[in-house]
């Protein structure tokens, strides 16, 4: 198998494993929200392979209901850092002004603590669903911002971009039609590759208490929950939801990996 | 018509590759610069188009300078014509970026029909040389810098290509400004010569 084809086959697992798992959540339903105090507890078996939670809801639903909110937030959280991303670096290509204000907020934004950033926007927002999607959002685009940046200067100093100007191409012309689509690649991956980081700070950020509401099923919380009873030896609360996060994430980041890999044109020759 | 005064121009910090350069392009004229390597006959040529700001010295077309906004009345053709096209794009709509193609024009230039679903990097340097000069002249300049226009052309395409411009020259008052290594094209085609050192 060659090195191209050994790409392709690693993106298309992981996107494989993606969509299973946004699937499996819509299939199971209530399975895993409703408590069951007559289960309580239990260690992994036959008929509840993850073992079930203090009060008695299976863990592997829930495991399952906790990524698939991930993926939701990840997804929202991703998608507006990119929008914001976009638009700096739209806002940086109107102009030399235009690009020294776009490129001193970006740095400015870099200089700070990510973390420490996130955790204050997320607390002053009042936690929940939205502030942990708006805090991962407003912390993380300006890395993307500084990427496509970059590919955005290489692309105006292109000679076909000094010719369409000169054949009397407006500047909104030039960055829509001959810079956007040169910057889609980069966007597209580096989209993939904060959908990991996204769903990492979102779990984070619940199991710090800043995040998600504790009655939804997100891994932040079950993690959260695991903390109290790993001291009794119930060590499958906290393993299997862990590494379900964690494969979540690898998947994600090789998709991310493979299709930079693919679109990168010093491996055209793979 | 075409005027520059005391033009000086390099590359960042470097010595300046044109110092106190003048020169005057009449209308209908074909004016040949030649010189060295390196001595400038690209820059000269961006200079004059507006591509490339110079230290010292202002470029005028009927006294004024370049507009800034809408098609630069002077149009310049690389030396590199794959370079100054969205390798992305169709060469329809390369052609497209200067305004709808005149087909007469297309016809006498031997920009083939077959070529237009094809992208920059399917079609040979001669080839795009051609479709460079199409659209060049589809923003109806009324200067043309051509740089090293005809280099990847054999002698009987050289020949055509020439022909065409010193008709527009003549009937439009088209002024070309021909850069070029070959003495003997420019003594063939230009009215005069200008030599860098």
């Amino acid at each position: 198998m060659t090195g191209r084809l050994r790409l392709i086959a690693a993106a298309g697992l992981a996107a494989a494993l993606i969509l299973a798992v946004a699937l499996a959540s819509w299939g199971l339903g209530a399975r895993g929200i409703a408590a069951d105090f007559g289960a309580r507890l239990l260690p992994p078996s036959p008929a509840h392979p993850f073992g079930t939670d203090h009060m008695g809801r299976d863990l592997l639903a829930r495991s399952l209901h906790g990524l698939a909110l991930s993926l939701r937030v990840g997804l929202a959280a991703a998608g507006l850092s990119a929008l914001i991303a976009v638009a700096v670096t739209g806002l940086a290509g109107l102009g030399r002004r235009a690009d020294a204000v776009a490129g001193f907020v970006t740095d400015v934004m870099l200089a700070l603590p990510h973390l420490l950033l996130l955790l204050l926007l997320s607390f002053m927002l009042g936690g929940g669903t939205a502030a942990v999607i708006l805090a991962i959002a407003v912390s993380h685009w300006p890395r993307l911002a500084r990427i496509l940046r970059g590919e955005l200067r290489q692309v105006m100093a292109m000679p076909y971009v000094e010719t369409s100007r000169a054949l009397g191409r407006p500047r909104r012309f030039v960055l829509v039609h001959h810079v956007l689509p040169h910057l889609a690649p980069q966007l597209l991956v580096g989209v993939l590759l904060m959908f990991p980081h996204a769903i990492l700070h979102e779990a984070g950020l619940t199991f710090l208490g800043f995040g998600l509401d504790p009655s939804r099923p997100a891994t932040g919380v079950m993690l959260a929950e695991a903390m109290r009873h790993l001291g009794a030896g119930r060590w499958w609360l906290a393993v299997f939801p862990g590494a379900m996060l964690l494969a979540l994430v690898l998947a994600f980041d090789l998709l991310g990996g493979s299709l930079r890999r693919l679109l990168s044109p010093a491996e055209v020759r793979l | 018509m075409l005027e520059a005064r005391g033009i000086t121009a390099g590359h960042g910090r470097a010595a300046p590759v044109l110092a106190d350069l003048s020169l005057h392009l009449a209308r209908g004229e074909i004016l040949g610069l030649a010189g060295p390597s390196g001595s400038g006959k690209t820059t000269l040529g961006r200079v004059l188009a507006g591509l490339h700001p110079p230290r010292a010295g202002r470029v005028t077309l009927d006294g004024a300078p370049l507009p800034r906004r809408g098609p630069c009345p002077v149009q310049y053709v690389a030396q590199h014509p794959q370079m100054a096209m969205n390798p992305r794009w169709r060469i329809n709509r390369v052609l497209a970026e200067a305004g709808p193609p005149d087909p007469a024009l297309a016809g006498l230039l031997q920009v083939a029909p077959d070529w237009l679903d094809r992208f920059p990097q399917e079609l040979s340097g001669g080839q795009l040389q051609r479709v460079a000069l199409l659209r060049a002249l589809g923003a109806a300049p009324r200067v043309l810098v051509a740089d090293e226009l005809t280099a990847s052309m054999d002698a009987l395409s050289q020949a055509r290509i020439w022909q065409v411009l010193r008709d527009l020259a003549e009937r439009t008052g088209l002024a070309v400004l021909a850069i070029s290594h070959d003495a003997a094209l420019l003594d063939r085609i230009a009215s005069r010569i200008l030599r860098l050192p």
